[in-house]
């Protein structure tokens, strides 16, 4: 029986510490438990592994091996723990295979809204709660996540925990639409004829 | 009388003369005129495809990507690996364009895994490596420089670019950023000048996911120069009529 587990991703290029303090707050790590997680992992993105492992529990007894879900990125075990029992915490600042640890471990991702992660996740056909980096300036995420979301691939909200509580019980009570293929045979044509001459 | 006979023919050469060189500036410039017309796809009457050469060109494709960095590269793999069987298949050759040396990595990595799974063969890969256009937050002054260098090393790789993709099927893939323009400029100017070929750029432009509603600055530029402009919301494809839109392509 494979482990439920959440997946956090904050993008690799700026840390997105407001995601990574709604997702381990009390009140989150409680809701997750009760709807059966019992893993979380987190991708918190460069110059934050020193805030991450304050804010959990570390466990040295957890296996610390690099190759443990088989993934790279230094990974952090703790764990939080809460009235029905006990959360386990991997976090790790960046990977080069993060599609691999999102097929293999996740049952649901919660991503920043970069196109980047939420290709990633919807092209492995996983549920996604997207969080919008409401500091950013005029990097498009707000309307990139409307955009998704006005077509039911996805739940945005704000990092913030009332917010992601509600994406989260939305997400085992609803479903999302499937992300079309990115394979267009109209596009695939057009480009053979401009290579080939063959149009007419 | 002698002496102005004199002065009237020697009047009458110089002015055949300058009619001559006259003459024949006016057919170079009728000439270009023609090729510029031909060669601009905004300037084109019918849509780009129908600029198509009279005969089909066979034998392996040819295709140059730039890769832009981070998120430029990542939707620029995303098309290739989703597009394989028409952009990598059997002994074709990819030129690589890149500025920033983890792009290339990437390549390499994506080339691995990738293209091996599949049953058709990469005849080869070659690197150019090009120079930023404009670094994030550079004043104007150091844009400017950055830009004239830019200008120059680039026109190096694509005069190397378009001998081998000359005469044979290719297509030229940008997504962005800023570099793409100086490459795209030069493409167009050599497709102009360059008297001894017909062959079309067949410069094909695809716009990042992140743009929704607006056009990226490269966008806006790549929608004049570009032969096929792409898009990836159809609310891009509304606004503005030469772009394309098929749906997410990354």
């Amino acid at each position: 029986m494979p482990i439920k587990t959440i997946f956090v991703t904050c993008g690799a290029t700026v840390p997105f510490p407001q995601l990574v303090e709604a997702v381990l707050s009390p009140r989150i790590v409680e809701e997750l438990l009760n709807l059966g997680f019992k893993r979380i992992i987190v991708q918190f993105g460069r110059n934050y592994r020193e805030s991450f492992t304050q804010s959990i529990n570390v466990d040295q007894s957890l296996p610390p091996s690099q190759t443990y879900l088989g993934f790279n990125g230094d990974p952090v075990h703790g764990f939080s723990q809460g009235s029905s029992g006990k959360l386990e915490i991997i976090g790790f600042e960046y990977s080069t295979r993060i599609q691999d640890v999102i097929q293999e471990n996740a049952d649901l991702v919660i991503s920043h809204a970069g196109t980047g992660s939420i290709l990633d996740s919807l092209r492995l056909g996983k549920p996604l709660i997207v969080c919008v980096n409401d500091t950013l300036m005029d990097n498009h995420q707000q309307e990139i996540a409307d955009q998704f979301a006005s077509s039911n691939h996805l739940w945005a909200c704000l990092p913030r925990v009332d917010d992601v509580v509600q994406c989260l019980r939305r997400s085992q009570t609803e479903r999302t639409e499937p992300f079309p293929s990115a394979y267009n045979r109209n596009f695939e044509k057009a480009l053979e004829d401009l290579a080939y001459g063959t149009s007419n | 009388m002698d002496i102005g006979m004199g002065v009237n023919e020697s009047h009458l050469n110089s002015s055949m003369d300058a009619s001559a060189i006259v003459g024949i500036g006016l057919l170079v410039y009728t000439f270009y005129v023609f090729r510029l017309v031909r060669s601009l796809p905004w300037l084109r009457l019918h849509n780009a495809s129908s600029r198509s050469n009279s005969f089909t060109k066979n034998g392996p494709l040819q295709i140059f990507v730039f890769l832009g960095s981070g998120g430029h590269t990542g939707e620029m793999l995303r098309i290739l690996e989703n597009y394989a069987p028409t952009l990598m298949n059997n002994g074709c050759t990819i030129h690589v364009g890149y500025s920033d040396n983890a792009s290339k990595l990437k390549f390499e990595s994506f080339a691995k895994s990738s293209i091996d799974k599949k049953s058709g063969s990469i005849h080869a890969v070659k690197y150019y490596e090009f120079g930023k256009a404009r670094e994030v937050n550079a004043s104007i002054f150091e844009s400017i420089g950055t830009v004239i260098a830019t200008l120059y090393t680039s026109l190096l790789h694509v005069l190397t670019i378009r001998a081998s993709l000359r005469s044979k099927p290719h297509l030229i893939l940008l997504n962005g950023p800023g570099t793409c323009c100086i490459l795209a400029l030069w493409f167009k100017i050599w497709e102009i000048l360059d008297f001894t070929t017909s062959d079309s750029s067949n410069m094909v432009y695809v716009e990042s996911l992140a743009r929704i509603n607006t056009l990226s600055l490269t966008g806006k530029i790549l929608y004049y120069l570009s032969d096929m402009f792409v898009v990836q919301w159809p609310q891009l494809s509304e606004k503005y009529p030469r772009a394309k839109s098929f749906g997410v392509l990354t």
